[in-house]
C-alpha cells in the first residue's frame, strides 16, 4: 500500500526553553496565513510527559513541538492522501517538513535550533506499513532514495527501530555531512 | 482481497456488530453524496459516538478576524458541520473497566487517527479528538475486534453507565455493583425503548451510601447498593444532574430488587420517551419531567407501565454471576514490608494508595494531567497491567479522569512504584488539590466560553510546585473547572468549583470563571456548591491562593471546608477577593482580555450550536432513512444484475419504513412480518393515515402485494418493479409521517 500518513521529525539540538511558548507562534503562523496548507487550530499538551507538546493542527498534515518519539523536536505528521509514487510522497512530505521547521527555527521566541545530522521516520497506519522486515522492505527503496535526495545524494545510515513490536514501522536515519535547512530546502526544489 | 480493516480483522469482529459498522460507512457515503437528510445524519453520527469539535462550521475567529476555513469536500455531516473539519470520537468504558490489550488499540488508534492523546472524560469514557469523520468506521471495527462499541456513547440515547472503579474491593460497599453495571448497560444498549428519548440518560452505579466514587444523585438514575433482609438490591434515585440547573435525584425506591433493576429502568425509559420533553431542549433531560410529575406520580406512571410490561428473560438472567465468577487477583495478597523505598515513594503512597478490603492488596490511583496521557504510556500501562494486575478486570478509568488499578499485593509496591515512575505515570497528586479535574472547554467543545483546561493546566503547575507546603486541609481539597455552564467538569461538586462567563468591561469582552464553593461528593453528591461571583480567569489563581490561604488560616479544628465557607459567610469572602474582579483598561493592561495559553483577544463569537443535546429524530425517521439505505443497496443489486438480492433489499426496506410508521401507534411492534402487515393495515391503512387523497391505498397496496406476491426467482425486470414500487412505497411514507406532525401540530 502507498505511502499517505507519514511523520517525520528533526530532534533539537537546542530546545525551547518552555515547550508551550510555540503556542503563541502557532497562533501566528494562522494568523499571517504563513504556513502551506489549511491550518486549524492550536492544541496544547505541555502538560502531559513525553507527549506530543504543542501542535498546530491542520486538514493536511499537524506541525507540532514534540516530545513524544524521542527528545524533543520538530514534527511533520502528514494526514491526508498524498500523489505520486512513494518516493514522490516522502519527498513531498520532506519539503512540507524543511519549510515549516526552518520557520519554527527562525522564530526568536524559541531559539530553537535542530540536529539535522539525522530524521527520524515513522509510518502513520499499521495496516499499509506494518511493522515488520516486510513492511519496511516495501518502503526501504523509496524512503532511501528520497531522504538520499533531501540531504544531496549524502551516505545515509538507516536504523530501524527495534523492541516494541507494538510500535508503528519506524526508522532513525543518520547522515554523513554538514546540512542547514536551507540547503536541505535547495535540494527539494 | 483488498487491505482493510474489515478484511484484515475479520471474525475477531463480532458479525451484528460489523455489519452495524458497515450500515454506518453506507450511511456516511450515503451523506456525502447528499443522499440522507443532514439531520438524520447528525443523529446517526453523533448515536456512534462521533461528536462535533469547535470551528467545525468553517470559521473561526484567529485573534485578528475571523477566517473562513475552506475544506475540500463540500458535504456536510449535520446543520452546519463541514465533512472534513475534526471531530471527536467518544468511546465508551462501562464503569471505568478497561483491559490490558484495549488500552494497546486505543493507543494505536489516537496515533494513526488522532493526536497520539487519550483523555479520560468525567463520565468514565475515553475521548481522541481530531478525527477525520472518514476515519470513524475503521477506528470503530478496531475498537469492535476488542470489545469496545462507540454506539450511543453521544446523541439522545442512554450514555456510558458509570460506576464505583472501586467496586468488588472498596471497604465501605454493600456488594460489587459491577455485574450489574454490567446487565444495566447491555440490556439498554441499543433497546427499542431507549430510542426515542428528547435528550440523553445517564446512569449510576454506587456500591455504597457513604464515598463519592459514582456520585449517584447527579445522575438521571442513581443507584445506591444495598441489601434488605440479606436480599440483594438498590436505593433507586430519578431526576438529578447538574447542567445550568443542578437537581439532587428524589429518592423513587428505598430498595429495589435485583431482579426489578432492568424492568423497571425499562420502565422509565419508555415513560420518559413518551412524557418527556422534546420541543424545548434545554428541559427535556428526565429531572424535568420528574420535577413536573412529582415523584409520587412518576412512580405510580412506572408502576402501571410495570403491570403491561412484556417479559424479557435478560431481566434476571445475570443475577448471581458475582458468586459465579468472582474477580480474581494474578498476585498473591502479600504486605508491604521493610524493602528499601525509593525516592518519592512515600509521598505517592500516601496520596496514590489505598487498600483494599481483601487483606494484602491494595489499589493505585494513577493521576493524568487534565485526563491525559499518551499512547506510549497507555502501552505502558498495558504492560503494567499485565505485570500486576491481569489482562482483565484490573483496571478502571474514575471520574475523576484519573485511572485505578486492583489487586496490587502490598509487596510489589515498590516495584510497581518504580514501573510508573518509567512511564511517567507517578505523579504523587491523586485526590489532591493538585488533580484538577476539567472539561474540554473552549480548547475542543462547540459550547465553551472559557478555557477549562488552560485554567485547569495553569492551577496543576502552580499546585504541583508547592503542593508539599501545603497545610493538609487545603492538599485534600477539590478543584473543578467547567468550560461553561454546562457542567460537563462537574464543578457543583467540588470544594471549588469554576465555569466559564464571559463578561464586557472597558468595552471588551473577557473570559471569567463563576466561583461555586461548598460543592460535595461524598455521599453521592450530596450537595451542591452555591455560586458566588464570577472572578476573571486570568486572576483565578491569586484567588485560590487567597480563598486556601484564608481556611488554612480561619478553620476551626477539623473544620470541613463547606462548613467554613457556610461559618464565613458571603460578605468577607467578597472583601477577600473583591479587588480581583477589577481589571485595569485594555489599553493599559492587555492579559485579562485573552484566556489562559491562549495569546488571541478573546471572543465569544467561536462558540458555536452543541451536539450535547443531539439532534432531535424519532425513531420513525430513522426507519424511514433506513428504509432509504437499503432501497439504495437494492438499486445498486440491480445495476449488478443480482435480481434476487435485489428483490429482497427492496422488501427489506418497505418493511422497514412501514414498522417505523407502525412504532409511532405501537412501540411494541416487533420484526414480525405479518404482525407488521396486519397492523400496519389496521392502524395506518383502514383509518386512511398512510392514505393519498386521490390514489387512495394505491402505495400502501405496493407493500401489501408485494408481502404476497414474491418476486420470482431470477427475474430482473420483476425486481426492477419492486425496487420502483419500494421507492415510491418510501416517498409515501415520508408524506405519512409529516402528516401524523400536522395531525399532532
Amino acid at each position: 500500500m502507498a505511502i499517505d500518513k507519514l511523520i517525520v521529525k528533526f530532534f533539537a539540538t537546542e530546545p525551547p526553553e518552555r515547550i508551550a511558548d510555540a503556542i503563541d507562534v502557532f497562533h501566528r503562523w494562522i494568523q499571517d496565513d504563513s504556513i502551506d496548507g489549511l491550518p486549524l487550530d492550536v492544541a496544547d499538551y505541555a502538560h502531559v510527559p513525553d507527549g506530543p507538546g504543542i501542535i498546530l493542527i491542520g486538514h493536511e498534515a499537524d506541525h507540532a513541538l514534540d516530545e513524544t518519539e524521542g527528545p524533543v523536536g520538530y514534527m511533520y505528521r502528514r494526514k491526508r492522501l498524498l500523489a505520486g509514487s512513494d518516493e514522490e510522497r516522502v519527498l513531498a512530505c520532506f519539503k512540507a517538513a524543511v519549510a515549516a521547521a526552518a520557520k519554527l527555527s527562525e522564530d526568536p521566541k524559541l531559539g530553537l535550533k535542530l540536529d539535522l545530522s539525522r530524521v527520524r521516520l515513522v509510518f502513520n497506519d499499521r495496516l499499509a506499513q506494518p511493522n515488520t522486515d516486510a513492511g519496511w522492505d516495501a518502503v526501504s527503496a523509496a524512503v532511501q532514495a528520497a531522504v538520499s535526495k533531501a540531504y544531496g545524494g549524502a551516505d545515509l545510515m538507516v536504523e530501524r527501530d527495534a523492541g516494541d513490536p507494538r510500535a508503528r514501522l519506524g526508522v532513525t536515519i543518520g547522515v554523513a555531512g554538514d546540512h542547514s535547512l536551507a540547503s536541505l530546502a535547495g535540494n527539494l526544489v | 482481497m483488498s487491505a482493510s480493516w474489515k478484511n484484515a480483522l475479520g471474525d475477531a469482529i463480532p458479525a451484528d456488530i460489523g455489519e452495524e459498522i458497515d450500515v454506518y460507512e453506507r450511511q456516511c457515503e450515503l451523506r456525502r453524496d447528499d443522499n440522507i437528510d443532514e439531520k438524520v445524519f447528525a443523529e446517526v453520527r453523533l448515536r456512534r459516538g462521533a461528536y462535533g469539535q469547535r470551528y467545525d462550521n468553517g470559521h473561526r475567529n484567529d485573534g485578528k478576524q475571523i477566517r473562513d476555513l475552506v475544506f475540500p469536500t463540500k458535504a456536510t455531516k449535520g446543520p452546519g458541520v463541514e465533512w472534513d473539519a475534526p471531530g471527536m470520537i467518544r468511546i465508551k468504558i462501562p464503569y471505568g473497566g478497561v483491559t490490558a490489550r484495549q488500552l494497546e488499540v486505543m493507543a494505536d488508534l489516537a496515533e494513526e487517527y488522532c493526536d497520539a492523546i487519550l483523555h479520560v472524560t468525567t463520565r468514565q469514557d475515553i475521548q481522541l479528538h481530531f478525527l477525520h469523520i472518514d476515519d470513524s468506521p475503521d477506528l470503530m471495527r478496531r475498537l469492535a475486534a476488542v470489545g469496545i462499541t462507540t454506539r450511543e456513547a453521544c446523541g439522545n440515547a442512554v450514555r456510558n453507565v458509570t460506576g464505583c472503579p472501586f467496586a468488588g474491593v472498596c471497604k465501605t460497599e454493600a456488594f460489587d455493583t459491577t455485574v450489574a453495571t454490567e446487565a444495566l448497560w447491555k440490556f439498554l444498549l441499543g433497546h427499542k425503548d431507549a430510542q426515542d428519548f428528547g435528550r440523553k440518560m445517564k446512569i449510576s452505579f454506587s456500591g455504597c451510601a457513604s464515598e463519592a466514587c459514582a456520585m449517584a444523585r447527579m445522575h438521571d438514575i442513581g443507584l445506591v447498593a444495598k441489601v434488605q433482609d440479606g436480599k440483594r438490591g438498590f436505593e433507586y434515585y430519578v431526576g438529578g444532574g447538574l447542567g445550568a440547573v443542578p437537581h439532587q435525584a428524589p429518592l423513587l425506591y428505598e430498595f429495589l430488587s435485583e431482579e426489578e433493576l432492568l424492568p423497571i429502568s425499562q420502565c422509565i425509559c419508555r415513560i420518559f420517551g413518551r412524557m418527556g420533553e422534546k420541543k424545548n431542549r434545554s428541559k427535556a433531560r428526565i429531572k424535568f419531567l420528574v420535577a413536573k410529575l412529582g415523584i409520587e406520580e412518576f412512580r405510580k406512571l412506572i408502576e402501571e407501565e410495570r403491570k403491561t410490561l412484556p417479559h424479557d428473560d435478560r431481566w434476571t438472567d445475570w443475577i448471581g454471576k458475582n458468586e459465579k465468577e468472582p474477580e480474581e487477583a494474578l498476585l498473591a495478597a502479600a504486605e508491604l514490608n521493610g524493602q528499601t523505598r525509593p525516592d518519592g515513594f512515600d509521598i505517592w503512597f500516601k496520596t496514590n494508595v489505598k487498600p483494599q478490603r481483601q487483606p494484602g492488596f491494595c489499589t493505585v490511583e494513577l493521576a493524568m494531567p487534565l485526563g491525559d496521557y499518551t499512547s506510549a504510556q497507555s502501552r505502558a500501562l498495558a504492560d503494567i497491567a499485565r505485570t500486576y494486575v491481569g489482562e482483565t478486570m484490573g483496571v478502571r478509568l474514575t471520574v475523576e479522569q484519573n485511572v485505578v488499578l486492583r489487586w496490587i499485593p502490598g509487596a510489589k509496591l515498590i516495584d510497581l512504584f518504580q514501573d510508573l515512575v518509567k512511564a511517567k505515570l507517578a505523579s504523587p497528586s491523586a485526590q489532591t488539590i493538585v488533580d484538577v479535574t476539567a472539561c474540554p472547554g473552549t480548547d475542543t467543545c462547540k459550547l465553551g466560553i472559557a478555557a477549562s483546561r488552560g485554567l485547569a493546566g495553569e492551577l496543576r503547575e502552580r499546585l504541583a510546585a508547592k503542593q508539599f507546603e501545603l497545610d493538609e486541609a487545603v492538599r485534600g481539597l477539590k478543584i473543578k473547572v467547567s468550560g461553561c455552564f454546562n457542567s460537563c467538569g462537574q464543578h457543583h461538586v467540588a470544594d471549588i468549583g469554576f465555569y466559564g462567563v464571559t463578561r464586557k468591561r472597558h468595552g471588551f469582552s473577557v473570559p471569567h470563571f463563576q466561583m461555586i464553593l461548598g460543592g460535595q461528593m461524598d455521599n453521592n453528591a450530596h450537595s451542591y456548591g452555591l455560586p458566588q461571583f464570577a472572578i476573571p480567569a486570568k486572576r483565578i489563581p491569586e484567588a485560590i491562593d487567597r480563598l486556601t490561604g484564608w481556611y488554612a488560616k480561619e478553620r476551626e479544628q477539623s473544620e470541613g471546608f463547606q462548613d467554613f465557607i457556610k461559618r464565613m459567610g458571603k460578605p468577607p469572602l467578597k472583601d477577600l477577593l473583591k479587588d480581583l474582579t477589577e481589571i485595569a483598561p485594555y489599553e493599559e493592561d492587555p492579559t485579562p482580555y485573552t484566556d489562559w495559553h491562549d495569546p488571541r483577544e478573546y471572543t465569544t463569537g467561536d462558540i458555536g450550536i452543541g451536539e450535547c443535546a443531539g439532534e432531535l429524530v424519532e425513531t420513525v425517521d430513522f426507519g424511514i432513512s433506513e428504509a432509504e439505505r437499503l432501497a439504495f443497496e437494492a438499486q445498486i443489486a440491480l445495476d449488478a444484475k443480482d435480481a434476487d438480492k435485489a428483490a429482497k433489499l427492496a422488501m427489506d426496506a418497505m418493511f422497514s419504513a412501514a414498522k417505523a410508521l407502525v412504532y409511532t401507534q405501537n412501540i411494541d411492534i416487533t420484526n414480525d412480518r405479518a404482525a407488521i402487515v396486519a397492523e400496519f393495515t389496521s392502524r395506518l391503512v383502514e383509518p386512511q393515515i398512510f392514505w393519498d387523497q386521490y390514489v387512495g391505498a394505491k402505495y400502501a397496496d405496493y407493500f401489501r402485494d408485494a408481502v404476497a406476491e414474491p418476486v420470482p426467482a431470477g427475474d430482473l425486470e420483476a425486481a426492477h418493479r419492486r425496487v420502483e414500487e419500494a421507492t415510491l412505497f418510501i416517498e409515501a411514507s415520508h408524506t405519512c409521517k409529516n402528516g401524523m406532525k400536522v395531525v399532532e401540530a
